[in-house]
């Protein structure tokens, strides 16, 4: 099967993954004489990824800030002589 | 509190470098939060700030060229020094819950658990984030796209390829 190619799965294993793709509503499968073609449907897949993508990258981005204020702020503690606020 | 089931949307661990009494009074303190929490280019300013069960962190975000939009934290669970527990979700200007502005596909609620424990350098801290109260059909969406989620990933990570990819087949 064409699709398995480029990946380090068994075929059986990749068309587990596609049944799954198609009943998320994400590949829609077609028949070809003896062919199933496939064609990915990207605008759910995409939307969905897009919130997880923003959310993780939301507190990444958070946690950045995160590590520069606490650094910044113990520095300003030192140079005060340690007072505590 | 953890879901019956695991569907986090991700976990996210950073080693701190400061001590554990620390990192709390960053979550903990209002004057502190507002100053490193939120989304990159907003300006965040805390119009509520109940650090307590049931307590909500209501805030504003200000972007340039964007209307104000608003989000909060509803603690669930708070257990000094080590763990809080909350709901995020958008928020309206009086802390009533929104939807997401950009997207359906956003579960109304996530849950999210923050543990700290006390390292030889400092502290770990941990975030998970999962959905909150997702009705079944969600849950079974969330879950094919988590397993889908790794197909794409052993394709070189790239959507793109991947879309490319099937599209030529």
């Amino acid at each position: 099967m064409e699709l398995a190619a480029p990946f380090k799965l068994a075929q059986p294993s990749v068309s587990k993954h596609i049944k799954v793709l198609e009943r998320a509503g994400l590949v829609s499968r077609s028949r070809h004489a003896q062919t199933r073609p496939c064609r990915l449907e990207p605008a759910p897949l995409r939307a969905a990824m897009e919130w997880t993508g923003s959310y993780r990258m939301l507190w990444e981005d958070s946690f950045d800030r995160l590590s520069d204020f606490l650094d910044s702020n113990s520095r300003m503690k030192k140079k005060d002589g340690g007072n505590d606020r | 509190m953890t879901g019956s089931k695991d569907f986090r949307i991700f976990e996210v661990t950073r080693q701190l470098r400061h001590p554990r009494e620390t990192v709390w009074k960053a979550w903990s303190r209002r004057d502190q939060i507002e100053k490193w929490w939120g989304p990159k280019g907003c300006a965040v300013r805390a119009l509520r700030f109940e650090f307590r069960p049931g307590g909500f962190f209501h805030y504003s975000m200000e972007a340039a060229v964007a209307p104000t939009m608003w989000g909060r934290f509803n603690f669930l669970e708070i257990s000094a020094p080590d763990r809080i527990v909350w709901l995020n979700s958008f928020a309206n200007r009086d802390c009533g819950m929104a939807r997401a502005p950009f997207s359906d596909k956003c579960p109304l609620e996530i849950l999210n658990i923050v543990t700290f424990s006390e390292t030889a350098e400092g502290t770990t801290q941990t975030l998970r984030a999962e959905p909150f109260g997702a009705t079944e059909d969600e849950m079974q969406f969330f879950e094919d796209l988590c397993s889908s989620g790794s197909l794409a990933q052993g394709f070189g990570g790239t959507f793109d390829q991947l879309s490319d990819h099937l599209n030529g087949v």
